[in-house]
């Protein structure tokens, strides 16, 4: 006999903390439906090694007859780790038990199979997720391991050796062995469970990222759809006022003139003062449905692209234009073209409302794979782009195409609006490239 | 007079060109309603032993558009084009030039006056 093996099972409490590290590394590999079998017999075979390091501290009360947190181990194992693992871990601990030998040898191994089992059966029958598991559940399952793991014990010595020695261990080593070994089993499962909490909430990010990078992926295209249908369809009211109501004023317009060259300039006055006045009118028609359409979508932007459209919208802006295109005639995706030049437009009609001069600047070029297009002025400045406001709708316009804007406008030092579009290959853009057909096809009398 | 070929797909604007010019003294000697049609016309007043002076060309015909059917006259040297447009604004200047068209006119600026402009007739 010995002293009181509190020692002991503190000590074996503290080995089974590695128990938590080889959680940690295997906790992938033994998940429940991603289970890697060699990997959990490997499992099993380190928590083996660690199980006979238990046993090679024991605590022994007699010759031959040994107590340890070897239940502690076990149980947990087969509630954390599973089946392979812990069956492995108790064959390895079994065996090495029985190289021991001594008088408790038979009742050591039975106490090993009934350890692992209560581990296993409480994970076979427990319900809800492992990582939920409470402290208080994991204190009860060590109660009741411990319980019929002493129990076992007592009785195997009771019968192996004598019943004064069974006494003696049921006085000495059963009422401290039921305060430690549940208390360990439960700070030991509790460390495993936060591990599998940890995962699981790692998992969810990872799934949640995944899902707020997709729909963010799916917005941006979304907005780039939405503005890639907008420009399509201002291009067809475009073509739809071309090709009605602009050539119908045009035949008006010829039908009135011919009108008056018919009637000559004998005819009545009242006549003629009236033809010319329809005609008049008919031309002014003409001009405001041609601006209207120009506003909407220009005509040369479809059908010269973005350099010439920006000189007739340079040759048409309310402040004198000092244009420079450095496109060499180049044609990009519709959208883009749209987008850069209603930037133009938007911030040239800003310099003639704010920034208190006549004249701009306008520079357009491919500057390596970007479109940069940009309207300078020697104005007041100060310009910021406040949500709602043009400069606001510009940037977001600009964003649905992944390009960016940028505003310098520093009080009284004039106002530069840089605006840069990305270009991308037809492939990469997933959209379909201007065609020079689709140019020809906008082309109407 | 002026002989002039009007080729223009739609039939009422070809008519109302037509008696336009002749208003303001031009001799529409044949009409055309696409590129084809208008090569076409030209080789029948040649063989009558005329020459079309001056071909007004609308902008959007069926099988080619004005310009390139400027092209192929100033390439035959046949007759210098002036093509028509319904916008003013829809012209790229090099594309002009490229194609040997002496010129555009928006339709309703159509008349004797503009087209002997852009022809450098004189008025």
């Amino acid at each position: 006999m010995t002293d009181l093996p509190f020692a002991t099972f503190v000590q074996n409490a503290a080995l089974l903390l590695a128990v938590s590290v080889v959680f940690e590394l295997a906790a992938e590999r033994i998940t429940p439906g991603r289970e890697d079998a060699p990997a959990q017999v490997a499992t099993g075979l380190v928590l083996g090694v660690i199980g006979i390091s238990i046993l090679l501290t024991p605590f022994q009360f007699a010759p031959g007859l040994f107590f340890d947190a070897r239940g502690v181990l076990l149980t947990v194992a087969g509630l954390f780790f599973g089946a392979i693992p812990a069956i492995t871990a108790t064959a390895c601990m079994i065996a090495f038990r029985l190289v021991q030998g001594g008088g408790g040898a038979a009742t050591a191994v039975v106490v090993l199979v009934v350890a692992t089992a209560v581990g296993l059966a409480w994970r076979h029958w427990r319900r809800g997720d492992l990582a939920d598991v409470s402290l208080r559940e994991l204190w009860v399952l060590g109660l009741v391991s411990s319980a019929l793991v002493l129990l076992v014990a007592v009785g195997g010595i009771a019968t192996t050796l004598s019943a004064e020695v069974a006494g003696s261990v049921l006085r000495l080593v059963v009422p401290p062995a039921m305060v430690v070994e549940p208390v360990a089993t439960a700070l030991l499962g509790g460390l495993m469970a936060n591990r599998l909490r940890a995962r699981r909430l790692t998992e969810q990010n990872t799934r949640l990222r995944a899902e707020v990078e997709a729909q963010l992926a799916e917005v941006r295209a979304s907005r780039a759809r939405i503005v890639a249908a907008g420009d399509a369809e201002r291009r067809r009211v475009e073509r739809d006022l071309h090709d009605g109501a602009q050539q119908r004023l045009v035949g008006l317009v010829l039908a009135l003139r011919l009108a008056r060259t018919r009637v000559g300039e004998d005819a009545d006055p009242r006549l003629v003062e009236s033809l010319d006045q329809a005609s008049e009118d008919a031309r002014a028609a003409l001009q405001e449905l041609r601006d209207l359409a120009r506003g909407i979508h220009p005509q040369v932007l479809a059908e010269g692209g973005l350099g010439p459209a920006l000189e007739s919208l340079a040759d048409r802006a309310p402040v004198r234009v000092d244009l420079a295109v450095d496109l060499a005639g180049r044609r990009f995706e519709p959208t883009v073209e749209s987008t850069a030049y209603f930037m133009v437009a938007e911030a040239l009609t800003n310099v003639a409302k704010y920034a208190g001069v006549d004249a701009a600047r306008v520079r357009a070029s491919v500057q390596g794979h970007v479109l940069e297009v940009a309207v300078e002025d020697g104005g007041t400045g100060g310009a910021v782009a406040t949500t709602g406001s043009g400069l606001s709708g510009l940037a977001d316009r600009l964003a649905a195409v992944d390009g960016s804007l940028a505003i310098e406008s520093p009080p009284g030092a004039g106002t530069r609006v840089v605006g840069r579009i990305p270009l991308r290959r037809a492939a990469e853009s997933g959209t379909t490239l201007y065609r020079e057909e689709d140019a020809a096809a906008t082309m109407a009398p | 007079m002026t002989r002039v070929l009007v080729v223009d797909d739609h039939p009422v604007f070809r008519s109302r060109i037509r008696s336009l010019l002749e208003a303001d003294g031009f001799d529409v000697v044949a009409e055309a309603a696409d590129g084809t049609d208008a090569l076409d016309a030209l080789d029948r007043v040649a063989r009558t032993g005329e020459m079309v002076e001056v071909a007004i060309v609308d902008i959007g015909l069926p099988d080619m558009d004005g310009f390139t059917l400027a092209e192929v006259l100033a390439r035959r040297a046949t007759a210098p084009a002036v093509v028509l447009t319904s916008s003013r604004e829809a012209v790229d200047d090099g594309r002009v030039s490229a194609s040997g068209a002496r010129g555009f006119l928006p339709k309703d600026e159509l008349g004797a006056q503009s087209i002997r402009a852009l022809l450098g007739w004189g008025s």
